[in-house]
C-alpha cells in the first residue's frame, strides 16, 4: 500500500497576521510556521492505514517554499518514510486551481499510489477544494471529511461525516480522500525524539514545477486584495481570578452595566 | 436568455436552507445578468421537491429522478451534471457549501478545467468581471476574488450571510426530466448506507441557549446543561463532540453540520471553539464562555469569559440569575 499524503505549511495560529506577509515564504522566522493543523489527521490517517496491513510506505507531499523544510520534517517525524517538497519559494504559486494541477502532477510523476490523503481544509485559504480537484485530475474516485477507512482487498470502506450523522461508501482503489479531523484519526500522534533524529538525518528530495509536465495551471479565478475585517469594538472580558462565586458576580455586575439582562429570559 | 444553475440539495425529504440562500444570492445577480434562474435537482423520487424548488423562485427545474441515485454519488453527479450543462450552457453554476456541496462543485469545476468561487460570502458583478469575498484564516483575514464573466464560472455559497429565499406557493415553474449519466469509470464509487438524525427540537427561535461542549465530560455531566438553560429560561446547544459521544440528539448541534443560531446570549460552556461550531454561532448578539483554557479559540469571539470548570461556574450563575 502506497499513501501519498499531502501537507501545507502555513502561518502559525499563534504568529501574528499581517495581510501582506500570509505566505510562509514571506517570514524569515520559522517560528511562524506551522504544519497546517487538519494535514496531521491525514498523516495520523496514512499511518494507521498502513500499520494495520503491515506493509507499505507513507510518503508526504508539499509544495512550498524552504520555509516548509520544517513541515516535512515533521511529517518524517511523526512516522512517514519519505518526504518530496516541490518548490515554490519565488513563484508562491497559491492559487488552489494552479497548486491542485501541480500536486497532480506531482502524483504522477511518483506514479505508484494506491491512495492520496489530504487534509480536510487548510488554515489559511481554506478553500477545501484540493482533494476532489486532484481527484478529478487523476480520474480517481474521491471522498471527503472521512472519519474511518477499512481496506478491503483493492477496495476501500470509508466512513464520511454528512450534515446529522455519516455516510459510508465503497471506493476503488486507486482512490482520494480527505481526512476529517474528527473519528479515528482526531487525535494525531506526536513526533518522538527517535523520529526527529531520523527526520534530521532524511534527505527530502526538492522537485522543480518544470520537471512535472504540469501543463497551463492558470487559474481563471484570482485571488485579489487581502483584508483585515474591521477590528472588534471590544476585545473579550475575562474573569480569570478569585472563586467561582465571585468571578460570576464580576459578570453579572458587568452585564449589568453594560445594559445586559441575561435574566430577561425566566 | 442566459442562464444561473442552481443545484437544488436535498436531506431527509426536504430542500436544505443552504439551497435557499443560494437562491437569494443568485437573484440579485439574475437581475445584473437578465439571467434565467433554473435548478437542477438530482435523487429519487423527487418529483415533490422539484414542484416545491419552483415556489422559491426558479423557473425551471431539471429534475433527475433514478433510483441509482437514491443515495448520493459523487461521481454519477459529476458526470449527469456535466452533460446537462454541457447541454444548457449556463454562464454560472451555483450549490452551497454544504459538505456535499464542497465535494461536488471542485471535482465538477476541474472537469471543465476550471477554478471556482469557494465558499464565498459575498458575490457580486462589476461590470464583465464576478467578485467574491472568500474568508482566509478562519475569517481572521478576507481574500476578494475575481473571474471574468467570459467562462463558465463554478460557486459554492458560505451559509449565514445572506437571509434565505422564503416560499411562495402562488409561484410556479416548468419541470423538465433529465436523464443520469453514468459511465463504468464511475462504479468505482458505491454508496452503501447513511445514517442521519432526525429532527424534532429547534432550537433556532431561543433568545438564549446554554451550549455544552466535551469539556461538559459525560452524559449523566451534562444534565447541567439542560437544568441550566431551563431555569434561565433558554434551550440548550452543543458542540459536535457531545453530540457525537451521544450526550446530546443532534438537534441541539450547533456549527457547521449543525445549527446556525444568533440569540441574544449564547453561554458556551466545555467548548473550545473550532471554526466548525464557530460558524454556526458567532453571530449572537452577546457572547459568554466558561472554560478552563484561557487560550481556548471561543475566546476570539466570545464577549464575556469566565476561566474555571464549568460545573462549578455554571450553577452559580443559575442561581444569580
Ligand atoms: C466535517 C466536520 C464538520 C463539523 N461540524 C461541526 C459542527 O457543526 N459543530 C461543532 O461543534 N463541531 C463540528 N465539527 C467538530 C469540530 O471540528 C470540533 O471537533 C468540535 O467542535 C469540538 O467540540 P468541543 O469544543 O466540545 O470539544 P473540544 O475541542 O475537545 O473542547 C473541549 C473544551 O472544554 C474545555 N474544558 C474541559 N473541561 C472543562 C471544564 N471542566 N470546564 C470548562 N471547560 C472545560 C477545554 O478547555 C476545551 O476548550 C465538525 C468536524 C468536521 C470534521
Ligand atoms: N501547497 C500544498 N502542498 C501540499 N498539500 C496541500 C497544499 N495546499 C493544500 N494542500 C492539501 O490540501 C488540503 C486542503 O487544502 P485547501 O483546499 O487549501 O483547503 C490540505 O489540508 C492539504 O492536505
Amino acid at each position: 500500500m502506497n499513501i501519498l499524503v499531502f501537507v501545507k505549511a502555513t502561518i502559525d495560529r499563534n504568529a501574528p497576521l499581517d495581510p501582506d506577509e500570509i505566505f510562509p515564504g514571506d517570514r524569515d522566522d520559522k517560528a511562524d510556521i506551522m504544519t497546517n493543523n487538519y494535514d496531521k489527521h491525514a498523516i495520523e490517517a496514512a499511518l494507521r492505514i498502513v500499520e494495520e496491513k503491515g506493509e507499505g510506505k507513507v510518503t508526504a507531499v508539499c509544495l512550498g517554499s524552504d520555509m516548509a523544510d520544517k513541515v516535512v520534517k515533521e511529517a518524517i517525524a511523526m512516522g512517514c518514510h519519505g518526504a518530496i517538497r516541490i518548490e515554490n519559494s519565488e513563484t508562491e504559486i497559491t492559487n488552489f486551481f494552479s497548486v491542485a494541477k501541480i500536486l497532480a502532477a506531482a502524483a504522477k510523476k511518483i506514479g505508484e499510489y494506491d491512495l492520496l490523503l489530504f487534509g480536510m481544509q487548510s488554515y489559511d485559504f481554506g478553500t477545501a477544494t484540493m482533494a476532489p480537484m486532484v481527484s478529478e485530475f487523476l480520474n480517481l474516485p474521491v471522498a471527503c471529511w472521512v472519519e474511518k477507512v477499512l481496506v478491503e482487498g483493492n477496495k476501500l470502506r470509508v466512513e464520511k461525516v454528512i450534515e446529522g450523522g455519516t455516510r459510508s461508501m465503497e471506493l476503488q482503489l486507486p482512490a482520494v480522500l480527505s481526512i476529517a479531523s474528527t473519528g479515528d484519526y482526531e487525535e494525531p500522534r506526536y513526533t518522538s525524539v527517535r523520529r526527529i533524529m531520523t527526520a534530521s538525518k532524511t534527505e527530502v528530495p526538492v522537485w522543480e514545477i518544470d520537471e512535472l509536465n504540469v501543463g497551463n495551471y492558470e487559474p481563471n479565478v484570482k485571488f485579489d486584495d487581502i483584508e483585515k475585517p474591521p477590528a472588534r469594538a471590544e476585545k473579550c472580558a475575562i474573569f480569570s481570578d478569585g472563586d467561582p462565586a465571585e468571578m460570576v458576580s464580576e459578570l453579572v455586575s458587568t452585564l449589568k452595566d453594560k445594559g445586559l439582562n441575561l435574566g430577561a429570559f425566566k | 436568455m442566459s442562464k444561473i444553475l442552481i443545484i437544488v440539495e436535498t436531506a431527509k425529504g426536504n430542500i436544505v436552507g443552504i439551497t435557499k440562500e443560494c437562491i437569494s444570492t443568485a437573484r440579485q445577480l439574475a437581475v445584473d445578468l437578465s439571467a434565467e434562474l433554473e435548478g437542477v435537482l438530482l435523487g429519487h423520487e423527487v418529483a415533490d421537491l422539484a414542484v416545491e424548488a419552483t415556489k422559491y423562485g426558479l423557473k425551471k427545474i431539471y429534475k433527475i429522478d433514478d433510483p441509482q441515485l437514491a443515495g448520493v454519488n459523487i461521481l454519477y453527479h459529476t458526470r449527469t451534471l456535466e452533460a446537462l450543462i454541457k447541454e444548457l450552457d449556463p454562464k454560472i453554476v451555483i450549490a452551497g457549501a454544504s459538505l456535499y456541496g464542497q465535494e461536488l462543485m471542485p471535482r465538477l469545476a476541474a472537469r471543465f478545467n476550471s477554478a471556482m468561487f469557494p465558499s464565498v460570502k459575498k458575490l457580486k458583478i462589476d461590470g464583465d468581471e464576478l467578485e467574491a469575498t472568500h474568508a482566509l484564516f478562519e475569517e481572521k483575514l478576507f481574500a476578494e476574488m475575481e473571474g471574468g464573466l467570459a467562462n463558465l464560472n463554478f460557486i459554492t455559497v458560505a451559509s449565514g450571510n445572506t437571509a434565505e429565499a422564503e416560499r411562495d406557493d402562488s409561484l410556479t415553474g416548468e419541470i423538465a426530466e433529465f436523464s443520469p449519466v453514468i459511465e463504468d469509470s464511475d462504479r468505482r464509487e458505491v454508496f452503501v448506507e447513511e445514517k442521519i438524525a432526525k429532527v424534532s427540537v429547534d432550537i433556532t427561535k431561543a433568545k438564549l441557549l446554554v451550549s455544552g461542549g466535551r469539556g461538559v465530560g459525560s452524559k449523566e455531566k451534562f444534565a447541567i446543561i439542560f437544568e441550566s438553560a431551563k431555569q434561565m429560561g433558554g434551550e440548550v446547544g452543543a458542540s459536535r463532540a457531545a453530540v457525537d459521544a451521544g450526550w446530546v440528539p443532534y438537534d441541539h448541534e450547533i456549527g457547521q453540520t449543525g445549527k446556525s443560531v444568533t440569540p441574544d446570549f449564547y453561554i458556551a460552556c466545555g467548548i473550545s471553539g473550532a471554526i466548525q461550531h464557530l460558524v454556526g454561532m458567532r453571530n449572537s448578539k452577546t457572547i459568554i464562555a466558561i472554560n478552563t483554557d484561557e487560550e481556548a479559540p471561543i475566546l476570539e469571539v466570545a464577549h464575556y469569559a469566565i476561566i474555571g470548570d464549568l460545573h462549578e461556574v455554571l450553577p452559580e450563575l443559575t442561581k444569580r440569575i
